[in-house]
């Protein structure tokens, strides 16, 4: 976990420098917020899907909704 | 901000309102009500012209602004979080339907090819969708759905010899509370329509617009589900994982057109495409209205991407697409109901703009 941490959040540093050094317009904000939300993708879909994949995704997500569910 | 006309708005209307609704949602009520099932979308369609009444009502206090703009203008910080969780709404059904697209791809039509190259290949559609202006997915839509309308309407031509009218008798077999539990399960599906007044200001979103894009997405639902009942009965639909592509199936016109539904599929998929098009488009315009810091075209890839990893991460398996149906609507209406219920009450007009206005 802590490695996997560690791994994107020094992708996400290394592409903020990036674009700190090359771009400084109006639509900064944006990249900002792009890339973070890229580099969160990529971080969920490795733990997720590649590295764990007994994880089994999608179930937790279910057991959020089943309480709802009005045919037990 | 951009023009799009009435028209195009009403499309958009009934796309959020057909689309979705035509994969697994079918199984979900012909399960619960079996013969009764084209009644639960009338009965849902009802519950749905609330929201769409207040909002109207609401949009009409401030002409010429997105409910975004709106939301943001009159209460910075509430009026953000609740824009946000209209964001975070649609986010939510941009990742159903990919699953769904994809899933529904995969089973039918690319078998051997594996799911996330699917998905890859439809997200790359939406997300170039997703990118691109309003006025060009309304137009975009504007292609595609009269065909899928006429297509729909036109269903009885080829398919009336096989109807078999015991297959919906005696009405209400089941009782009422199937049907009014197979209208839970639509009510969520015919709620996305709230679309309208997020994207378009008074001046296009009016309530007689919103009404006419919801009748003419339930008649158009409620019949197909009556078509698929009259031809299939309701205890073979109900077994079926995509019962209208089955019906689809049903349809043979001679001897070199009996693959029919492969071009219905041609003519279907991309007004679905266009509708998920549609919804990163509205996350990213959303956001762009809350915080002008941020543009829509620089958001497109990176909600595609996220949206793409969360079809994954969210949902297991098309049964469990069919399966969450069940308690959907009860997320679903927190944001189609009531969210704009309360708008009704707490979004007024300025007192100042009431001291100015003659009236």
């Amino acid at each position: 976990m802590i490695r996997d941490l560690l791994v994107t959040g020094t992708a996400y540093l290394i592409l903020l420098l990036l674009q700190r050094i090359w771009h400084r317009d109006e639509s900064r904000p944006s990249r900002l917020l792009g890339y973070g939300i890229i580099t969160v993708s990529m971080a969920l879909w490795f733990y997720y899907i590649h590295w764990y994949p007994d994880m089994r995704p999608g179930e937790w997500f279910m057991r959020l909704f089943e309480p709802l569910d009005p045919v037990p | 901000m951009e023009k799009i006309s009435e028209r195009q708005l009403i499309l958009i209307g009934i796309a959020f309102c057909l689309h979705s609704s035509l994969l697994t949602l079918p199984n979900a009520v012909f399960q619960t009500a079996y013969s009764d099932a084209w009644m639960c979308y009338l009965l849902a369609a009802v519950v749905i012209v609330l929201p769409l009444w207040l909002l109207g009502a609401v949009m009409k206090r401030f002409p010429d602004s997105d409910l975004f703009t709106v939301l943001k203008d009159r209460h910075p910080v509430v009026g953000r979080a609740v824009g946000l969780l209209f964001v975070f709404f649609y986010f939510l059904i941009l990742c159903r339907d990919i699953r769904l697209l994809a899933d529904f791809t995969d089973n039918t039509l690319l078998r051997d090819t594996p799911l996330v190259i699917t998905a890859l290949l439809l997200m790359s559609c939406i997300l170039f969708l997703g990118r691109s202006s309003l006025d060009v997915l309304a137009r975009m839509n504007g292609l595609w759905l009269p065909f899928v309308l006429v297509i729909f309407v036109l269903l009885p031509v080829v398919l009336t010899r096989d109807f078999e009218l015991h297959n919906i008798l005696p009405v209400f077999e089941n009782g009422t509370r199937s049907v009014l539990l197979g209208s839970w399960y639509v009510t969520a599906y015919l709620g996305e329509i709230i679309i309208m007044p997020l994207i378009a200001s008074n001046r296009t979103f009016r309530f007689r617009n919103g009404l006419i894009s919801l009748v003419i997405g339930t008649l158009l639902l409620a019949l197909l589900n009556l078509y698929t009942l009259l031809e299939l009965g309701p205890h073979i639909v109900s077994r079926l994982t995509y019962p209208f592509y089955e019906l689809a199936r049903q349809i043979r016109l001679t001897d070199f057109l009996d693959r029919l539904e492969l071009p219905l599929i041609a003519i279907e998929l991309p007004a679905m495409i266009t509708k998920a098009g549609i919804s990163l488009f509205v996350i990213c315009f959303g956001l762009n209205r809350l915080f002008p810091k941020l543009a829509v075209k620089e958001l497109a890839l990176p909600f595609a991407t996220l949206s793409y990893v969360c079809s994954f991460l969210f949902f297991k398996s098309v049964i469990q697409m069919i399966i969450i149906n069940r308690s959907w609507p009860a997320i679903a209406l927190i944001f189609e109901l009531v969210i704009p219920i309360l708008l009704f009450f707490f979004l007024r007009k300025p007192k100042s703009d009431w001291n100015s206005s003659p009236h």
